[in-house]
């Protein structure tokens, strides 16, 4: 009798003990992983702001069931639990529309910048539960989730997020082809997975004033991504081999690397992949030649309207093509592997081989 | 040198099936004096001492098994035995073109991990977006290297 209630007190001691350990509001986190777990917000006050766990958690909880895909495909459905940023936001007299943008910076090094289309139109979750528990080491102490946005919004181990803005994207004026351009630049080898191939680092592409306002990639499957000029130049333009056009970094979590790029640019300059467009644009004909539209070519830039155009080879024969004649002409890699093209019904001497630029007339 | 090798004390522990059946070796020795923290087995067998190293990845332990040529004091090859990492970036730590990156480095110095292109004997390429995973390889790596060297050189004492 006397050993049947020792072990009765043994078991309520245990049963006590389960349930301090559970009245925390993170079943399975210690108080102090809580207030250890905050993140930064800068730009939002002139001084940065600390949000730590336990306030986060003071605001209105949100569960949702959101579906993950990676890079392969592979989906993963399960339930986030967190505050939405603009309950955060509200608490501080702000609201996330207010803002053109903003990058959410995890502990590896990731960021991405959130544009407004996003921020006017889809909820931000600051998420600390998956599944009923709490996040795993990789992703503490906040797992940013947008839903219904592409995986690299879904940024793991929140650190910061600053409220950037975006300043005015200036209109192109010239379009280099990369294609032609990279002879132009130094490449180095570039070991990539089990194939070594050639990059050109990119703090080569354009002035420290060009890129001012940061750089703009544009990938083949349609993502458009904005970087600073610090992460651009941090990276490389890997040319040839798999997903090249490809930018990466041996210094950047490998989500921020753009793989098949269409475009970059910044401030009035792009470099355009012809191999890339001819992949994905519908193509017109001229005499048995199937190649890009050039005014497909032209709105996918939002080159600056001008009176004409010139077009330089790199051996630095030029044309001056006028606005009119632009939507007779197609762009196209010839047989020879330059970057070429020719224009319906107009001389043999507007055709260009070797094509390595096209400029606004001056203005 | 082979034979002494082969005279070193073992105990009663058991040859793991895994080490058996990868290394395809046979009249394999334990070694278990030589045995620490992280290098969980030491086997020497005709011409090469195997070690069965665990080095912490991104995700969790990678175990891996290291042969080296007694001869020639160069690694023969590296299998990965178990791992945890993400599928699309550490993941590829099992490939061939990356273990084949360790056949034929020396074992007295050590490897050291470069990110673009090996421009040093010593220099190991790491895996592409996955740098905490190749260090974790190459320190396991470097770990039974350096454990080699203290066996050959008590043995030839």
């Amino acid at each position: 009798m006397k050993r049947a209630s020792i072990l009765l007190l043994i078991a309520f001691i245990l049963i006590s003990s389960t349930a301090c350990s559970t009245s925390n509001p993170v079943k399975g986190l210690e108080q102090e992983e809580i207030a250890a777990g905050k993140i930064t917000l800068v730009g939002l006050e002139a001084a940065e702001v600390a949000v730590d766990l336990e306030e986060l958690m003071t605001l209105p909880a949100i569960s949702k069931e959101v579906t993950s895909v990676n890079s392969s495909g592979a989906e993963n459905t399960f339930i986030i639990e967190g505050a939405l940023l603009e309950e955060l936001l509200k608490s501080k007299g702000k609201s996330q529309k207010s803002y053109t943008a903003l990058r959410l910076v995890a502990g590896d090094g990731y960021s991405v910048e959130v544009p407004s289309e996003i921020l006017q139109n889809r909820d931000i979750i600051l998420g600390y539960r998956v599944d009923g528990e709490p996040l795993d080491e990789i992703s503490m102490p906040i797992r940013a989730i947008i839903p219904e946005e592409r995986a690299m919004y879904w940024v793991r181990n929140l650190e910061q997020i600053e409220f950037t803005g975006t300043k005015a994207e200036a209109a192109i004026n010239e379009i280099l082809f990369l294609e032609e351009a990279v002879n132009t630049y130094d490449s180095v080898d570039y070991t990539y997975y089990e194939s070594v191939d050639s990059a050109i680092a990119g703090k080569d592409f354009f002035s420290a004033e060009e890129m001012s306002n940061g750089i703009i990639i544009k990938a083949k499957d349609g993502l458009l991504k904005s970087e600073t000029a610090e992460v651009f130049n941090s990276g490389y333009i890997k040319h040839t081999g798999t997903d090249a056009p490809l930018f990466l970094s041996p210094d950047l979590p490998k989500g921020m690397h753009v793989k098949n790029i269409l475009w970059f640019s910044a401030g009035e300059r792009a470099y355009y992949s012809v191999a890339s467009g001819l992949s994905i644009t519908d193509r017109a004909t001229i005499d048995d030649q199937e190649g890009i539209p050039l005014h497909r070519l032209f709105e996918e830039l939002s080159i600056n309207p001008s009176d004409s155009y010139i077009f330089t080879a790199a051996d630095g024969y030029e044309v001056i093509i006028e606005t009119a004649d632009i939507e007779k002409g197609i762009l196209f890699i010839s047989e020879d592997g330059l970057i070429s093209v020719k224009f319906d019904g107009l001389p043999k001497n507007t055709n260009v081989k070797g094509l390595f630029a096209i400029k606004t007339a001056q203005q | 040198m082979l034979f002494a090798f082969m005279q070193l004390g073992c105990n009663h522990k058991a040859i793991s099936k895994e080490v058996l059946e990868v290394s395809g070796a046979e009249n394999v020795t334990r070694l278990t004096e030589y045995e620490t923290a992280g290098i969980k087995e030491v086997y020497t067998t005709e011409g090469e001492l195997i070690q069965v190293v665990e080095e912490k990845g991104f995700k969790d332990n990678i175990r891996m098994m290291v042969s080296i040529n007694l001869a020639g004091d160069t690694l023969t090859a590296i299998n990965i035995l178990d791992h945890k990492e993400t599928h699309d970036y550490g993941g590829y730590v099992t490939e061939d073109w990356f273990l084949n990156r360790f056949k034929g480095k020396t074992t007295t110095e050590a490897l050291k991990l470069v990110k673009l292109m090996a421009a040093a004997d010593n220099e190991i390429v790491a895996i592409t977006g996955a740098t905490k995973t190749s260090q974790a390889v190459i320190n396991g790596v470097n770990a039974a290297s350096e454990n080699y060297m203290k066996i050959k050189g008590e043995v030839i004492r």
